[in-house]
């Protein structure tokens, strides 16, 4: 009998593990075409299009995009509330509102505008129900500032510029870890969101309907990506401002990276929560470390600032490596708060990547890049215990070089939870 | 959190577990094969067990498979699988497979019942179960404090179902518990008997000399407290074991927590170790001293209850007495007190440094690390939790282990001062051929009485014939009573060869030929070693005729009473001596406190029976009326015969 339980426990386990690997995917139109709003499906990707020089309203735009995107993916509204109440208890589900209603009143008007907009399109309405599979208003915004009231993400972020680089100019990979939730649902609605304004035009790689920049640039060769780094402050969301959603308007508004770092480390905006922006121009990589709880070590008890490649660290941590710049998810900076030494799945990585750049003679090549990002002996590891930077949890990869906007994206397959050993890039076109 | 180094750790553990549960469960099967072992359903109750034990199972499975969900925030295998840490589903499988082996041999030993069972490994694996039960507990409050102290709303607790994991937790640390000490109920008491069996063989088998020289009441204390004192520890070693399993988990845990406080703790912890292990070789001689005292206490007890009447009739020697047993009783208590001081001073000692440690951690570790303050408030709820087990489970054990120690080594040094008599057999001797003889050829012995004098017999060459009386005389001192332990095979000679007609024979050889009946005789309860079934006839017929008859009578080989006057007890003595029917007969003055009516039946009608009989008859007496009937008589003086003569009436 006790023979049978414990095969019956293995048996589960190996079910959970191996037998329910493949996802189906329910198929929606390939592409939505509608006024200002462009929807492609790429495969493994959506390719959208946001047009906000046609005369449409934010709030319009909102409307027509969410419209388009159940048409390419009827489930939407599912994959979202399920990924919502998949990372939520019943009681941090009514508590995490409480945040969104904090840090919405600080969310500039157009972007409010577009995700009420888009709220509006989706059938929740204004009653939140916990998995009813419906998107409601609030849910909607609590999706747009998951990263703002929940935190999640894991990433690092390698790049190289002048004598490092095989071109002189910088070559920048960003990897995203984070989790795609058990239906899938993250990579089923991954896309490359463009965005075009009077001021110019940008680039999110990110999600449908995910109106912040977790991984983007600009026309004007900036390029931007959120990482996070958590140092066990207490959170606090009032009078909070939403990062992703400023870091977008940083990228739509400022002319180059020192003013868009300066947006983002402007002390009159202050987030809720403790975390890395990482840029790159065709010249140089900076990463400016945003910490708001100021228990650094030191004399120095350093807050927000820029870390650059020839930045002092703190005691414990060194990089040593001329135009080349890395980040784990941790502050390193010489007087910033530690959250690096003593946690495994940032020494590992750090020390990683400073093996990879460290002895050689010639610069490194686009491909040299992708090898430091994707290389692991045999499968991938787990997200804490991998000394890698391609993990288990990794949902894309993205390898940039602004000078030439070139871009190549590594999404998570959508219809599988098997990870592969060997990711594989698409080059991908933008701004045309 | 686990690492492959961790993984392969607890993968090794869980092999050798696995491998050691395999081990028995074979043992066990070949035992119920061999008919070594029984079924015992137990009914209804067994029944019931046996369910409850399935529901528990059932429990346990249901906890491992949503580990992912309760313990990792609400993850799924999905996920957990992806964020990590590697390894959780490996660590669970293993989990899952020693569960379910040590769950089959639970089953098996538990319902197939083994008399004098030892249960060892599985009292070790249930302490240790107890002990990760504990941890359990301790790190679910821990955890679920953790959340409370996040903010989160009050439900999330609930919600997160922690306390199944706390449940989980209390029914191992108490379900194991509780079959533990059941299972060392009887564990201790076999080992109590056995360890008292296996004294009473030493002693059974040991040389008299040996014997004799042991101090009064070094018997009793080797039997009744030394073999109870180590008895009664194997409780305190399963709570010993149950508190080290339970600290070495909280170690690792404060280690996951915090590393350089976790080095910091285990340092002071090893200093305090170390004071308290000093302070223990300071005491061991206070439980040394405390056990000598104990024998001196018994042989005391042996004096009042021997000793009653001579105490109850003089008040003088009763004060004496009463002084003597008191200071004894004082010396016992004096150093039982200073042992125990020693160690409450070095506890207490201990508990400051602890505490003080604790006190360290929180006022400076804000300050010289960069330490969470969630991180600090977890590491001193464990650290406080651990004071209460490291106080209970270790200080508290040592000095019981210490007057373990104590008690194991008299046991030992007990055990080896009796070593066994090499020419010992438990099988009798072949019926005696007729016509033997014992003939002694310049055997000599030596001793040192109590007060160190020494005492010679010998040379000794004489030999003892079957079908003849010898009486022995002399007066005292003059190695009659020594003569006759020679002659039983009590003493062994130093130099000199004892033969057995023409063969030598060994102490224990001699002795088998002989029923004695010694000067210090013992009269036991029941007739050890006697056929009397088939006697019962001749045991009336002498009881009555040594007048003992309405006095005491034999059913099922037992004694009705021996509460008899010296002069009956003796006369039962000889009944018992004639029943063992052996070739050789040894009366050391029987007759002396005996009316003239039972003495006069001694020498005239009992000795010549034995005589027709063909026996071998040595009678040590000072009753010269008697001379007559002997055949031969010899004279002891200063340890030698100094005259054989044979009777006139040979």
């Amino acid at each position: 009998m006790k023979k049978l339980l414990a095969g019956l426990l293995i048996i589960l386990l190996v079910f959970q593990t191996a037998c329910t690997q493949e996802i189906s995917v329910k198929k929606g139109s390939p592409n939505y075409k509608g006024k200002g709003v462009t929807i492609t499906d790429k495969g493994n990707y959506f390719d959208v299009a946001l047009d906000f020089t046609k005369g449409l309203s934010h709030r319009e735009i909102g409307k027509e995009f969410a419209r388009g995107i159940l048409s390419v993916v009827p489930d939407y509204e599912t994959l979202v509330d399920s990924y919502i109440a998949e990372n939520l208890f019943k009681s941090q589900y009514n508590e995490t509102f409480w945040r969104v209603d904090d840090i919405k009143a600080q969310i500039d008007r157009e972007y409010r505008e577009e995700i009420e907009g888009m709220a509006e399109v989706f059938s929740g309405g204004d009653k939140n129900v916990r998995g009813d599979n419906k998107i409601s208003k609030d849910e909607f915004f609590l999706f747009n500032l998951f990263l703002d009231v929940i935190r999640a993400t894991q990433c690092s972020f390698v790049s190289v510029y002048g004598s490092q680089s095989a071109t002189g100019k910088t070559i920048t990979g960003r990897i995203l870890d984070w989790y795609g939730g058990n239906k899938n649902q993250l990579p089923r609605i991954q896309a490359v969101i463009t965005m075009k304004n009077s001021t110019g035009s940008i680039c999110s790689i990110g999600y449908i309907g995910f109106m912040g920049i977790i991984t983007g640039f600009n026309d004007r060769k900036i390029f931007a990506a959120v990482q996070e780094s958590t140092s066990g402050a207490a959170y606090s969301s009032a009078g909070k401002r939403s990062y992703p959603l400023d870091l977008r308007h940083a990228l739509e508004n400022t002319a180059n990276m020192e003013k868009t770092i300066e947006f983002m480390q402007d002390e009159k905006k202050q987030y809720a929560v403790n975390h890395l922006i990482v840029f790159s121009d065709p010249n140089e990589s900076k990463v400016l470390e945003n910490n708001f709880s100021g228990r650094g070590s030191g004399a120095g008890r350093l807050k927000r600032a820029v870390r650059t490649a020839e930045s002092k660290l703190n005691k414990g941590v060194t990089w040593g490596i001329k135009d080349a710049v890395a980040s784990v998810n941790s502050f390193i900076l010489e007087g910033n708060t530690d959250n690096h030494t003593r946690t495994k799945y940032n020494t590992r990585r750090w020390k990683y990547i400073k093996e990879q750049f460290s002895g050689r003679e010639s610069g490194f090549s686009l491909e040299d890049i992708k090898k430091i990002m994707t290389y692991t002996k045999g499968s991938p590891r787990a997200l804490l215990d991998t000394r890698y930077l391609y993990t288990k949890a990794t949902l894309s990869m993205t390898v940039f070089q602004p000078d030439t906007l070139s871009l190549e994206v590594y999404f998570f397959p959508r219809n599988t939870l098997k990870v592969p050993d060997k990711p594989t890039f698409e080059k991908i076109s933008v701004f045309q | 959190m686990i690492s492959d180094g961790m993984f392969l750790a607890i993968l090794c553990i869980s092999a050798v577990v696995s491998l050691i549960t395999i081990f028995y469960i074979v043992i066990s099967t070949k035992e119920i094969v061999c008919r070594q072992r029984y079924f015992k359903g137990g009914g209804i109750k067994g029944l019931f067990n046996f369910v409850m034990s399935l529901v528990f199972m059932g429990f346990m499975g249901y906890c491992l498979y949503n580990i992912p969900e309760i313990l990792f925030f609400g993850l799924t295998w999905n996920s957990l699988e992806k964020v990590g840490p590697d390894n959780v589903e490996k660590v669970i499988i293993c989990l899952s497979f020693v569960i379910s082996i040590m769950y089959i041999y639970f089953i098996l030993t538990s319902f197939f019942y083994k008399p004098n069972d030892k249960p060892y490994f599985m009292v070790i694996s249930l302490s240790i179960i107890s002990g990760i039960g504990n941890s359990i507990v301790v790190f679910i409050i821990n955890r679920g404090l953790g959340i409370l102290a996040g903010g989160l709303e009050k439900w999330t607790l609930i919600e997160s179902k922690l306390y199944i994991f706390f449940i989980c937790g209390i029914l191992l640390f108490t379900v194991a518990a509780m079959i533990v000490r059941k299972k060392l109920i009887s564990v201790t008491n076999n080992i109590i008997y056995e360890k008292r069996i296996q004294i009473i063989d030493k002693i059974l088998k040991a040389p008299y000399v040996k014997i004799s020289s042991l101090e009064d009441g070094s018997i009793y204390a080797a039997l009744n407290n030394d073999t109870e004192t180590i008895g009664n520890f194997v409780g305190h070693l399963v709570s010993g074991i149950t508190g080290v399993i339970t600290l070495i988990t909280c170690f690792v845990y404060l280690a996951i927590l915090d590393k350089r406080g976790t080095l910091f703790f285990l340092i002071v912890l090893i200093v305090t170790i170390v004071i308290f292990q000093l302070a223990v070789s300071g005491a061991q001689k206070f439980f040394e001293q405390n056990r000598n005292y104990q024998n001196t206490f018994f042989k005391n007890i042996n004096d009042l209850v021997e000793g009653f009447k001579e105490l109850y009739i003089n008040a003088r020697k009763r004060m004496g007495f009463r002084r003597d047993i008191e200071d004894s009783c004082v010396s016992y208590r004096d150093t039982r007190i200073a042992g125990d001081y020693k160690f409450t001073n070095v506890t207490i000692l201990g508990e400051i440094l602890y505490t003080g440690v604790i006190g360290a951690i929180v006022f400076t570790f804000p300050i010289l690390f960069d330490i969470q303050i969630s991180t600090l408030q977890n590491f001193i709820l464990v650290l406080l939790y651990m004071g209460g087990i490291i106080k209970e489970s270790l200080f508290a054990v040592i000095p019981t282990c210490m007057r373990v120690v104590v008690s194991w080594k008299r046991i030992n040094s007990f055990a080896n001062s009796i070593s066994a008599d090499e020419d010992y057999r438990d099988s009798e001797i072949e019926n005696a051929e007729e016509n033997l003889t014992i003939e002694f050829r310049g055997v000599k012995f030596a001793y040192k009485n109590e007060n160190g004098e020494s005492f010679e017999v010998g040379p000794i060459d004489y030999t003892f014939k079957f079908g003849e009386i010898v009486f022995i005389m002399g007066g005292n001192g003059s190695g009659k009573s020594t003569l006759a332990k020679l002659l039983t095979g009590l003493y062994l000679p130093d130099e000199g060869q004892v033969l057995v007609n023409g063969k030598r024979v060994n102490s224990r050889e001699l002795g088998a030929y002989f029923s004695s009946i010694y000067s210090d005789y013992h009269l036991f309860e029941k007739l050890y070693g006697i056929e009397y079934k088939d006697k019962l006839k001749d045991i009336e017929r002498y009881l009555n005729i040594l007048g003992i008859d309405s006095k005491v009578e034999i059913k099922d080989g037992e004694f009705s009473t021996l509460k008899l006057s010296s002069g009956q007890r003796k006369r039962l003595a000889l009944l018992v001596s004639y029943l063992e029917d052996r070739p050789a007969y040894l009366f050391d003055e029987w007759a002396s406190d005996q009316d003239p009516e039972f003495r006069k039946f001694f020498y005239k009608t009992l000795l010549p029976e034995l005589k027709a009989r063909g026996k071998a008859v040595i009678a040590i007496t000072h009753d010269d009326k008697y001379f007559d009937d002997a055949d031969k008589i010899i004279k002891m003086d200063m340890g030698k015969i100094v005259s054989s003569i044979i009777s006139v009436n040979v």
